[in-house]
């Protein structure tokens, strides 16, 4: 069995007028980096809440390693969000402890070699880094865990290039290699070089479900390329 | 995990609960120098002589400020023990933070469990702690206006005195007369006492939670649902208490002691609508973590 994410018909609706994500049925292997792709308000977010049970689908079932989305699911999943969900006044070494807690897949030692690589001293406080260093430490954390699952939003999006060179280094060197790792960005330049698969999403549908190289051999263009021609406006 | 969950939310709460008790112990304080004016002491009755030279001086009308200062200070602390809970609650729950209490690997019932219980807690003891101000704000103000020579012990053991030989077989008539039973108020007080600090936060957070079915302006409408609810318990309560009055009316008994069983009853059923109300809310709260949660 080789499936680790399993979404039937997912939906999620607001209200008649907006669906935010809208009948997506998909099946996801292991061991693969992809690509959530799609412009902003396409519903790449909103699908990743609902996998780690922070919005209630409308309709459908989400599966991850054959249980739904609950406790058990959870202790597998890193997630990253596209925020800070961390607390400003918590220095990093009582976030690391935090983590130590509650993630039995969490290695201690492997965050602070990360840390150490990038001079943050874990004495510190969240507050006194810079927005960039912030997401750092989030990434981090997340990577620093054994996980089944990583889900990263938009874990590149407002840094500078030299900073998503580390981030993208740390993603690539620190994943569990039978994990998947799932990428929502915009930016799909800069992330195209590491990416199996790729999911396209347009106005909460799914549009597309491919390999990298399927689109470079069936189309003889890059995701990039190809994406903006998909998505052209 | 419980316990993880327990540990983790002490010490994320106890800067904050630590500093209201300091604030407490500070005022205490302060309520204890204001008993220091000469104007306390020349209150007495044993110097009533003194009482009229009494005037308006610097000292005096810095004690009386003072205590008014006390009075603000405390029930600035009773509405700022709940206000951070509810305000902690709610960042912790639903706001940024919330992406990451909500994506631990734990049941949404522990996690409600462990915020209500540690909350619940430091209202306990803020609530403890006023008491006590209050109590030692009450012995400062007899100390300062005992007579000289007279201790706060000789003044206890003149009261425990008077109220062995004078009042107790009082007491002890009005109770079998009508009813009552002094010590059973004592405990009900000290009961109310532990369980209003929890229902409070129970009703609080599942105000705060219910706010969440909302699409929008949801911290409004958290605080229109406590309102609400607060109305809702009011109407309930006094309706009870309507029918409870009338069925003691039509009894048309000319014993004394339905005077006690109509107290204990009232205060039976305000004591059991608390606990009911909070433990619906509880469930909100449970519910929409469980089955409606949904993360701006």
């Amino acid at each position: 069995m080789n499936e680790l994410v399993e979404l039937v018909g997912v939906t999620k609706s607001y209200d008649s007028r907006n669906v935010a994500v809208n009948n997506i049925t998909l099946t996801l292997p292991k061991g693969k980096i992809i690509g959530l792709l799609g412009p902003n308000g396409s519903g790449k977010t909103t699908l990743i809440k609902m996998m780690n049970g922070l919005l209630t689908p409308s309709q459908g079932s989400i599966k991850i390693n054959g249980q739904y989305v609950g406790t058990e699911t959870k202790a597998h999943v890193a997630y990253l969000p596209d925020r800070t969900y961390l607390s400003g006044g918590q220095k990093i070494s009582q976030i690391l402890d935090y983590f130590c807690d509650f993630y039995a897949d969490f290695s201690k030692e492997r965050a602070l070699e990360m840390l150490q690589s990038l001079n943050i001293d874990p004495s510190v406080k969240l507050k006194t880094l810079s927005k960039g260093n912030k997401e750092k430490v989030q990434l981090i954390l997340v990577m620093s865990r054994k996980a089944d699952l990583y889900i990263l939003d938009e874990p590149i999006a407002g840094v500078d290039p030299a900073a998503r060179d580390y981030i993208l280094r740390t993603i690539i060197n620190n994943y569990n290699p039978d994990a998947t790792v799932i990428i929502s960005t915009h930016l799909i330049g800069d992330i195209e070089q590491v990416l199996d698969e790729v999911i396209f999403m347009r106005y909460g549908h799914l549009a597309l479900y491919t390999s990298v190289d399927n689109i470079r051999e069936q189309h003889g263009k890059s995701v990039d390329a190809y994406f903006r021609e998909v998505f052209a406006c | 995990m419980l316990g993880k969950l327990l540990k983790n939310e002490w010490k994320s709460t106890y800067k904050i609960g630590g500093l209201m008790l300091i604030v407490l112990v500070g005022v205490t304080f302060l309520g204890w120098l204001a008993f220091q004016s000469p104007m306390w002491q020349q209150m007495s009755n044993d110097n009533y002589y003194y009482r009229s030279s009494f005037g308006v001086s610097l000292l005096n009308i810095v004690s009386v400020c003072t205590l008014l200062f006390y009075a603000v200070m405390l029930v600035a602390v009773s509405v700022g023990i709940i206000a951070y809970l509810g305000v902690r609650f709610y960042r912790t729950m639903y706001t940024d933070e919330g992406y990451l209490t909500h994506t631990l690997p734990v049941t949404e019932g522990r996690l409600l469990f462990a915020k209500t219980f540690i909350s619940g807690i430091w209202m306990l003891i803020i609530s403890l702690g006023i008491i006590l101000s209050v109590f030692g704000l009450f012995a400062f103000m007899i100390s300062a206006m005992l007579p000289a020579g007279y201790s706060l012990s000789d003044f206890w053991q003149e009261f425990w005195r008077v109220y062995e030989t004078e009042m107790k077989d009082m007491f002890a008539l009005i109770e079998e007369a009508f009813g009552m039973s002094f010590r059973g108020y004592f405990i009900y007080m000290v009961v109310s006492l532990i369980l209003s600090a929890f229902t409070s936060v129970m009703t609080l957070f599942g105000a705060i939670s219910m706010g969440q079915l909302f699409t929008k302006h949801r911290v409004l409408m958290a605080i229109v649902s406590y309102i609400a609810v607060s109305m809702v318990k009011g109407i309930f309560s006094s309706v009870i208490e309507g029918i409870v009055t009338n069925i003691y009316v039509n009894s048309r008994s000319d014993s004394p002691a339905i005077v006690g069983s109509y107290i204990n009853t009232n205060m039976i059923i305000g004591l059991v609508l608390s606990v009911v109300f909070a433990a619906l809310l509880y469930l909100t709260s449970w519910l929409v973590n469980t089955r409606r949660l949904n993360m701006e």
